[in-house]
């Protein structure tokens, strides 16, 4: 699977710009954008992004909740989900992944491999 | 005929006629003597000692009459008793009271009769002695005197009767009372003898008279020197002055009984205490005779109420302290019914504080869930131990479900069997709702803090990299401290946080069995970037067998956070060393050596402090936190391992931390009687130089082998866990082997393999075949973007070219390869690669050249250029093309440059992209 189209999740504008840049500018991937769960969900079903990069804490639904809602809907529940979070133990990584998630990506990421880091838990996830 | 009236006195009359013991006695001389007297001094046939009694007169003596007794109703005597003087009846046919009297008409027909009443001791008339006769007629003055004395003398003998009765009577009585008064005696002299009780009798000075054994072992004296002795002499000196008192008193009071407790003194100077009885014997005439004294020794019961009085108090006092403490206290029975509760579990439950009903139940004051846990914990530990300590919860009407830290200890009837249970119970509730609040708080500034800094970071990240248009020199290096900076922001929000988890024991660890070299190659992994920057060689050594059972990641952050210190403070060009070895005890000791400046010796104490560092410019020189030995600290701690350091000013420093091995288990098979493992593949004596220490190290089994005859298919899981490859002789097949090495299947059982002399430069270790796979290492498993990217390869060593091949192959992209600078010059330019990694030297056109021409030729490559060499900055000026990187051959980790290659790889626009 070849990814082209990322879905943005977090509720900060900024960091949303600068994802947006990187996963743009470096990855060279189309990329939609979204600033909360809801507007995740409804824009995940309309435009079938090939992955979703989701923020963890989010005012109202957070991370978890949003990927409950994506899987809960048939036209998003098989879109990989990769979450973006500041908790990268192991623990709160086992967590993730058991909720669903393919992976996760560190808080704050590296811009210059924000898109290779996606790539590479996404596509290394279905050998 | 008319019935005499009843004597006004007749009850005490009748009364005394009993008590005189006359009637129906037998016949007596002294009263018919007087009878006869009176007959014939009255010239009478008949005289008669004659009884007046209830129904009839009854005769003592009778002279001329048959009958014993006749009717009172009849008798002439009952009239005679109510007269004092005499009574006469000339003529009774004459008289109305007697003239149809049946003993006038009939026998023995009265005419006459007179009488003189006779007396009981007391005055009362009796009866009468009287005399009668069957003609009418009258008594001469003379016989009426006559008559009088006879009666008196009748009445003496009533009353001399009287008083022989009282004596005989006496008589018996004394002699009843002296049998008994025997019995007692004796009764008492074996009492006296035998009792326990102590027994005296004192003269009125308080002199012993007579004592007897008990007292005498009481006091510790014999019953001869008691007898020399007062009762002065034994009482304790405090009670001389009351013992005289009664001495003086008891006399003076008739029937007193004295009871009091003394202190006696013993013969040997013992305190005996005593309850003692005393009273005073008196004679008849209530003369003062002696004393009579009971001594029990109460010596033990005083003990006793002392020890009871002093445990009383204690309990008091701890009652008193129970009851005010601010800890719920409380003692229930095995029906948990709550036997008693202090102030502060009364408040709690909404208790008052009157007495409670005694059948109130503790367990209605629990939440559901705390009683289930406390039946399913703390009853089965209560049975089994006796105590049990854990968190429940009180259900309070205030302040709703209570947590709290509860200690309970079952209490023990003489039988054993559980009689109460004790409850203490502290209040964690607000200590609950304060951790809550920090956990929050700690949360919520962790993300309110990281949230501005991704996107710094991602800002200055895609500035520096150019995504906005390439930058001037200048404004690189103004971002690159900027990006630097927001990264050991980060790095110290991490560690703080890391550091509050472990404060508050937090820490979660992940433990796993795994072996010393292990962990010290997964921290070397990520170090290698780091000492390459600052010019320093890191060297292992691994003297151990044994397993540890640690979390990985935490222990490796431990090794990492040690060795970028030791790295941090060594000069360029300076080896650091990290050393595992058993130390004697057996514990697992990693060492980390450097050649920095050294600590002084003041320094070292607070060394693993938070924010402690040697020189406060240290932190900001070295890019720290301040808190990374903190940490180490922590981890190590939690791990049950303890952390040092020593150091020398101007050598060096050895920073160690040690823990204890894992339990041998079953996967513990590499090693041979308690040694590891090592293959040394190398030709000739040659050795490596980073192995002179390994050596030397008994634990390390060495065993060597030429190359030719390593046969790697053989290498299993009994297989050495370390292979070390000198490949410093060009021997033919070494590149077949490299080759083979590099193919090898990855994983937990294959063998750490070391290739060195691979560069001819001074530096020992040149690249570490890691056994690490999969998942945990993500720089392999590279982006999928790399696919069917072209990488041309310029070296002139055939065996760094296999070496280079294999990493790139594994991303995997395609790879070309040129063995000098025109090859190089003439590939790229046909080939055009996605990227170049070029050695400087090379034989022909050297690496400034091949730029130089890739250059001329308008080609825009990134390159990452490989060398042993320094670059000066002109250096990397000349040497760069499209976006460079530099990368120092020695301690040129497979990571390193495969991360360089990715991210490079990465920057390339998509096919059909701009």
């Amino acid at each position: 699977m070849t990814i082209r189209t990322v879905l943005l999740v977090d509720d900060e504008p900024d960091i949303r710009r600068i994802g947006e840049l990187s996963l743009r500018g470096v990855g060279r991937l189309e990329v939609l954008l979204a600033s909360s769960g809801a507007e995740a969900v409804e824009l995940a079903a309309r435009a079938q992004p090939d992955v979703i990069l989701l923020d963890v804490m989010m005012p109202g639904m957070d991370g978890p909740s949003t990927l409950a809602a994506l899987r809960a809907r048939p036209e998003t529940a098989q879109i990989p989900v990769v979450f973006v979070t500041a908790k990268v133990q192991r623990r709160e990584v086992d967590h993730y992944r058991a909720l669903g998630a393919a992976g996760v990506v560190a808080k704050p990421f590296d811009p210059m491999t924000l898109a290779a880091d996606v790539r590479r838990i996404v596509e290394g996830r279905t050998p | 005929m008319k019935e005499a009236p009843q004597p006004p006195d007749e009850a005490a009359r009748l009364a005394a006629l009993r008590r005189a013991n006359l009637l129906d006695t037998g016949e007596e001389l002294a009263f018919d003597d007087l009878a006869l007297l009176a007959s014939q001094i009255c010239g009478t046939p008949i005289a008669l000692v004659s009884l007046v009694d209830r129904d009839r007169q009854w005769f003592k003596s009778r002279i001329g009459l048959s009958v014993t007794e006749t009717p009172r109703e009849y008798a002439f005597c009952a009239h005679a008793i109510l007269e004092r003087g005499g009574f006469e009846v000339h003529d009774a046919l004459s008289d109305q009271r007697f003239v149809d009297n049946p003993l006038v008409v009939g026998d023995p027909h009265v005419r006459f009769y007179a009488a003189e009443a006779i007396y009981s001791g007391e005055g009362y008339a009796l009866g009468t002695l009287c005399v009668i006769d069957r003609v009418p007629r009258h008594l001469t003055p003379d016989q009426r005197r006559s008559l009088a004395a006879l009666a008196r003398h009748v009445t003496t003998l009533i009353r001399q009767r009287e008083v022989t009765e009282d004596l005989r009577e006496a008589n018996a009585r004394l002699a009843r009372a002296t049998e008994l008064v025997t019995e007692s005696e004796a009764r008492f002299r074996s009492a006296f003898e035998s009792t326990a009780v102590g027994m005296a009798i004192l003269a009125l000075d308080g002199r012993y008279l007579r004592v007897n054994p008990a007292l005498c072992e009481m006091l510790g004296y014999s019953e001869r020197e008691m007898e020399t002795m007062s009762v002065l002499d034994v009482t304790h000196p405090d009670e001389a002055e009351q013992a005289r008192q009664f001495l003086r008193e008891l006399p003076t009071v008739p029937g007193k009984l004295l009871t009091f407790e003394r202190r006696s003194v013993r013969k040997n100077g013992e305190v005996v205490w005593s309850m003692v009885s005393t009273c005073c014997a008196r004679d008849a005439a209530g003369n003062p005779l002696h004393f009579i004294s009971h001594i029990q020794d109460v010596t033990a019961r005083k003990r006793a109420e002392a020890e009871r009085e002093r445990s009383q108090r204690t309990q008091e006092r701890l009652a008193a302290a129970l009851e005010e403490t601010s800890d719920l206290v409380a003692i229930v029975d095995p029906q948990t019914r709550i036997q008693f509760i202090n102030r502060a579990g009364r408040k709690l439950l909404g208790l008052c504080d009157r007495e409670l009903p005694p059948t109130l139940d503790m367990a209605s004051f629990r939440p559901p869930w705390a009683l289930a846990r406390l039946q399913r914990e703390a009853v089965p530990a209560l049975l089994a131990t006796g105590r049990w300590a854990g968190e429940a919860a009180f259900l309070s009407p205030d302040r709703g479900e209570v947590h709290v830290l509860q200690v309970s200890m079952t209490h023990m009837d003489a039988e054993g069997k559980p009689e109460f249970y004790s409850i203490i119970a502290h209040d964690i509730s607000e200590r609950r709702a304060v951790e809550r609040m920090k956990d929050e708080f700690v949360s919520t500034v962790s993300h309110e803090l990281r949230t501005p800094l991704t996107s710094i970071r991602g800002a200055i990240g895609l500035l520096e990299g150019g995504v906005v248009g390439a930058l001037p020199e200048q404004a690189l290096e103004i971002t690159r401290i900027a990006r630097t900076n927001c990264e050991r922001l980060v790095r110290l929000i991490n560690d703080v946080l890391d550091l509050e988890k472990m404060g508050a024991g937090k820490l979660v660890l992940h433990k796993r069995e795994i072996r010393p070299a292990e962990l010290v190659e997964a921290a070397l992994e990520g170090m290698h970037a780091l000492a390459e920057a600052a010019g320093v060689s890191l060297v292992a050594s691994i003297g151990v067998h044994a397993f540890v059972n640690v979390d990985v990641d935490r222990f490796v952050q431990v090794l990492t956070n040690l060795v970028a210190n030791a790295i941090k403070f060594s000069p360029r060009g300076a080896l650091v060393s990290i050393d595992v070895e058993a130390r004697p005890t057996g514990a697992i000791r990693f060492t980390v050596v450097d050649r920095g400046p050294g600590i002084p010796a003041q320094a070292l104490p607070g060394l693993f402090r938070p924010f402690h560092q040697v020189d406060v410019s240290d932190a900001r020189r070295s890019g720290g936190t301040g808190l990374g030995l903190a940490i180490s600290k922590g981890i190590v701690e939690e791990h049950g391992g303890t952390v040092g350091v020593e150091s020398e000013v101007g050598v060096g420093s050895r920073f160690w931390l040690q823990i204890a091995p894992a339990a041998p288990s079953a996967s513990d098979v590499r090693t041979s009687a308690g040694r590891r493992e090592v293959l040394l593949v190398a030709d000739g004596d040659r050795g490596a130089p980073s192995l002179a220490a390994a050596k030397a190290n008994k634990r390390i089994h060495l065993t060597r082998l030429p190359l030719d005859q390593l046969d790697l298919g053989k290498l299993d899981h009994a297989g050495p866990s370390l292979i070390v490859a000198d490949l410093g002789v060009r021997a033919a097949g070494v590149m077949e082997w490299v080759e083979r090495v590099a193919a090898m299947p990855r994983g937990d059982s294959a063998p750490l393999v070391l290739l060195v002399g691979v560069v001819g430069d001074g530096f020992p270790a040149a690249f570490v075949r890691s056994r690490a796979g999969g998942s945990d290492a993500p720089t392999r498993a590279a982006g999928r973007g790399c696919e069917g990217k072209v990488v041309l390869v310029v070296e002139d060593d055939p065996l760094m070219r296999i070496v280079l091949r294999k990493q790139l192959e594994s991303i995997p992209v395609k790879v070309i390869e040129a063995a000098d600078g025109d090859a190089a010059v003439r590939l790229a330019c046909r080939e055009r690669p996605d990227l170049i990694v070029l050695d400087v030297s090379l034989p022909g056109a050297d690496g400034f050249e091949v730029i130089g021409a890739l250059r001329a030729a308008g080609l825009d490559i990134p390159v990452i250029v490989h060398t042993a060499s320094d670059l000066t900055e002109a250096d990397r000026a000349r040497l760069a093309l499209g976006a460079t990187r530099y990368l120092s051959k020695s301690n040129t980790s497979e990571p390193g440059l495969l991360h360089d290659v990715r991210e490079l790889l990465d920057l390339l626009p998509l096919d059909g992209d701009a």
